[in-house]
């Protein structure tokens, strides 16, 4: 009996009783998803079955060491996965994740693939591994494509090779793996063989619940340290502050003639707005129903007066400060740009090209820049030590987004004191958007 | 190709189908908008474009067509300065919240560059999208518009396809070769074609949609195509697996590509063809036709043969690995559908490898074995016809070979070897004896061959049937004068 990988499966030759396992007429053999690999291989294992194991063709590694120490907690979360190789562990920005990547890597000292969400983070990445490692690292995304023994690449680029790649490496680690069980992202996990695996991120939770996927993705959740008893020692000392500001006058008429187009289109329709679900419907009715589709734009129109309000901007300018290291984080780029063109701060968007991205991050360590203006790209991965202060202009009221912003300013540096600030509008729904985030 | 939140579908039933489009007015209307701002910024031809989507629930429609008019438009910023420096040269004093400074700050790199304040403040974010100029249009007509769309739309409703059924009347090789390239799997029943990927086997997966949708291009291409999917769907917040059907009968507007020269894959190959056509040409030849099945493989013959319901296939056999004769080897023995293989005989293959005719080859394809061998397979269809049709009655006098072959489904050669009792073959015609003795009245005493050519191009008639009633034809030198009784 032989086991093979075939893109992203795996096929047996022969009828045998395990689990996972399905008659493929297709080809005339049987057939399980990749996923399951270590499974199948204890089951046979378990019944003394002889087979011949095909299935893995790792990329030859060297030997890996490293002079990597790990904290306290690090080495706890360490000896949990050693258990059992597979697991999500859960840190707050700024605590190390990436060395304690590294030293399971070492660890298991075998090829190893590493999938993170942007092209900053492969290149933050690669870097971090060559230091620890010195050894040339392998790239797998739609600039670079190179198979080396330990490989980072994006979630899109190792999504579309994933049947491709899926039998060459024993150890596979995703970056920020709250992005793995979106309906796409899953199928990387699905079709690698590794049976060694790992997941990393400050925010486990999903707010469409998906978390409950990664079980069988990677593995349970097996450590979780928040970043309070880290801070002081381990992060920066930090402190949260809500500020609540008034729409003008204006702002206000506005904002009501909005809010009373939607909620007369709730009553004339009797729905009652108990969830984003009963938004989606809305949405879905407007396809049909133009009145539908003027009461989303109208809610609309109201969420933007009060992410975007102007009194926002004169609380801002209070707490722009040349000594500090400010980082201000807004919903919508027209706001980024507008906070840009007004104060002249540098501003980064998902539109921002690499190297400009990339000179504004330098200039803003070095201090050359000390505040910067974002949409959601800086929300994620990348590293910026010397921010001390985040104002969050305007908000999803995801608590993911929440700790990822606190994280752009936890990590530690010498006499580091970080506050993240909140600005909200009074009355309006932000209020509990804001509120939302905090529960 | 769209945005999932920019396709338009119907639901009837279990069926899902596109919302397509046929008329033109709306895109004419559109493309016009495009043309009368070519010169504007982005975000000034959103805002006339959001003026046609108001109080529309057909909005998606538009935005979809401005989306595809928009992937063929040059877009560029409207100032010559070099925006990035700029920014650059602006950001440098950290942030400003006094306007006043803001203003000089502006004043001293507006004299740095040479240019006005204002041409500074409308240069700082000149290169997002949305600020860039509308510099040139590449115009699709209303109709090529249309025809994209729809397509598109197919498309994007297939990212959520699970699984693909379709047959096609022709490109076989081409398709068969993308599905392998796109990591999709097969299976066939003769002539329905299954699509989906390896995983699909073990659970409704929409993986593979996006490649489904990459074949689409492939399958209406052909002709006498037809397309069954199953599209799973998010419907009132469950989700749900829909039918979704279309062929090419149902004259929707997609794109027309246009008739490629055949290619070859091999000299050998279009030498071949050439030749053929030449020395057979009352048989139809086709390149790579249809496709065969044999075991859990498809051979897809490199020629298909046909004339008279004979249907023959060669293949021609002149690649070098050994897996792939083996592979080969293997496909030819599992099909019941006769193959002519044309080998290359520096391959390591003998006669006895082959299930059927093998014709062995060293630079080209040598023709007279291949006409042989049509020539053998259309006299066995003949012989055939003639022992199945012994007994044939006809009613008429006198009739065309070939039209009364078509009416009783035979060949005409065949036709002309059975015999059928009162009835003669005369040239093209069969004639009856009664016809020849009307014949024969209708001669009376003419004898002038002037005058019998007159009657016998009346019946399309050849000599023969002056011998047929006893008469011959007298000739001086070279010129028939005459006839007599024999």
């Amino acid at each position: 009996m032989r086991l093979l990988f075939e893109k992203g499966t795996i096929t047996i030759d022969e009828k045998i009783n395990v689990p996972y396992i399905k008659w493929d007429s297709r080809v005339k053999k049987y057939r399980a998803e990749a996923l399951y690999y270590p499974e199948i291989i204890e089951n046979l294992n378990n019944s003394n079955i002889y087979y011949e194991d095909n299935v893995l063709d790792l990329v030859p590694c060297p030997f890996l060491s490293s002079t990597i120490k790990l904290r306290s907690y690090q080495k706890e979360a360490l000896n949990k996965w050693l258990n059992t190789k597979r697991g999500a562990v859960v840190m707050p920005t700024g605590a190390g994740k990436t060395i304690f990547a590294m030293k399971i890597i070492e660890k298991v000292n075998s090829s190893t693939f590493i999938v993170v969400p942007t092209l900053d983070l492969v290149i933050q990445w690669k870097k971090e591994l060559k230091k620890a490692f010195s050894i040339e690292i392998g790239e797998f995304t739609g600039h670079k494509k190179n198979l080396k023994p330990i490989v980072v690449s994006t979630y899109n680029s190792a999504y579309i090779n994933a049947a491709y790649l899926g039998n060459k490496f024993k150890l596979l680690i995703f970056d920020e793996v709250h992005h793995l069980p979106s309906e796409s992202f899953r199928h990387i996990a699905e079709l690698f063989a590794s049976p060694y695996r790992l997941g990393l991120t400050a925010t486990f939770e999903r707010e469409d619940e998906l978390h409950e996927e990664l079980p069988r993705l990677i593995g349970e959740k097996i450590y979780e340290i928040s970043p309070e008893p880290l801070a002081g020692e381990y992060l920066a000392n930090f402190e949260k502050k809500k500020i609540t500001v008034e729409f003008t006058e204006e702002e206000q008429e506005e904002y009501d003639d909005a809010q009373a187009t939607f909620k007369n289109y709730l009553i004339s329709r009797n729905i009652k707005m108990r969830g984003p679900k009963d938004f989606q419907k809305i949405i879905m009715r407007s396809g049909r129903d133009p009145e539908a589709r003027e009461a989303i734009l109208a809610r609309n129109k109201a969420e933007k007066l009060a992410f975007n309000s102007n009194n926002k901007i004169t609380e801002l300018i209070k707490l722009l400060d040349k000594d500090n290291r400010t980082i201000i984080f807004t919903k919508y780029n027209k706001m980024v740009f507008k906070i840009s063109k007004r104060f002249l701060i540098p501003c980064i968007t998902h539109k921002t090209k690499k190297d400009e991205r990339k000179e504004i991050l330098e200039k803003f360590k070095k201090g050359i820049y000390c505040s910067i203006v974002s949409s959601q790209v800086l929300d994620e991965g990348i590293n910026v030590p010397e921010a001390n202060i985040g104002i969050i202009i305007s908000g999803t009221g995801s608590s993911r987004e929440y700790i990822q912003r606190l994280g752009r300013i936890l990590r530690p540096a010498k006499n580091k004191k970080a506050i993240l600030y909140e600005i909200v509008t009074k009355n309006t729904m932000e209020v509990r958007t804001s509120y939302r985030r905090k529960n | 190709m769209l945005a999932k939140n920019l396709l338009s579908v119907k639901f009837r039933g279990g069926n899902v189908n596109p919302k397509y489009l046929y008329d033109f007015d709306q895109t004419e209307n559109l493309i016009s908008i495009f043309k009368e701002n070519k010169g504007k910024k982005l975000k000034e031809l959103k805002r006339e474009i959001a003026k046609l989507e108001r109080g529309r629930t057909d909005y998606k429609v538009i935005r979809a067509l401005s989306e595809l008019i928009q992937r063929s438009c040059k877009f560029a910023p409207s100032t010559d300065l070099d925006i990035l420096k700029i920014r650059r040269a602006l950001f440098e004093n950290g942030f400003v919240v006094n306007e006043e400074k803001r203003d000089l700050i502006i004043g001293t790199i507006a004299r740095n560059f040479g240019v006005s304040k204002n041409d500074i403040e409308n240069a700082m974010f000149a290169d997002l999208p949305k600020e860039q100029e509308l510099k040139e249009i590449n115009v699709p007509t209303p109709e090529e518009l249309i025809r994209k769309y729809n397509l598109s739309l197919i498309q994007t409703l297939l990212f959520n396809a699970t699984e693909m059924n379709f047959t096609v009347g022709e490109n076989y090789q081409q398709i068969f070769r993308t599905i392998n390239y796109l990591g999709l799997m097969y299976e066939t029943d003769g002539t329905e074609i299954r699509v989906n990927g390896p995983v699909s086997l073990l659970k409704n997966t929409k993986k593979y949609g996006n490649s489904l949708a990459k074949l689409i291009p492939y399958i209406i291409q052909s002709t006498n195509w037809s397309i069954e999917a199953k599209i799973e769907m998010e419907r009132g917040n469950e989700l749900r697996i829909f039918t979704f059907i279309l062929n090419a009968r149902d004259n929707v507007l997609l794109p027309l590509y246009k008739e490629e020269a055949i290619e070859f894959d091999s000299e050998v190959e279009e030498q071949f063809y050439k030749d053929l056509t030449l020395y057979a040409s009352d048989w139809e030849i086709k390149r790579e036709p249809a496709f065969i099945k044999a075991g859990k493989y498809v051979i897809i013959p490199d020629f298909g043969f046909y004339k008279k319901g004979i249907e023959l296939f060669l293949e021609v056999v002149g690649f070098w690995t050994p897996e792939y004769i083996q592979k080969k080897l293997k496909k030819f023995n599992q099909t019941d559908t006769k193959i002519i293989a044309a080998v290359n005989q520096n391959l390591k293959c003998s006669r006895a490898d082959f299930p059927g005719d093998v014709i062995f080859y060293k630079k080209y394809i040598p023709i007279k074995p291949v006409l042989d061998i049509l020539k053998r397979e259309e006299e066995k269809i003949i012989k055939k016809e003639i022992a199945d049709n012994q007994t044939i009655k006809i009613y008429e006098a006198i009739v065309d070979l070939k039209t009364k072959a078509k009416e009783l489904n035979i060949s005409p050669q065949a036709l002309e070897q059975i015999e059928i009792p009162g009835y003669f073959i005369v040239g093209k015609k069969l004639v009856s004896k009664e016809f020849l003795e009307h014949l024969k009245e209708e001669i009376g005493e003419k004898r002038k061959f002037s005058e019998i050519k007159i009657i016998l191009n009346k019946y399309k008639l050849t000599d023969k049937a002056l011998e047929l009633i006893g008469y011959k034809v007298v000739w001086k030198g070279l010129i028939p004068i005459k006839i007599i009784k024999n």
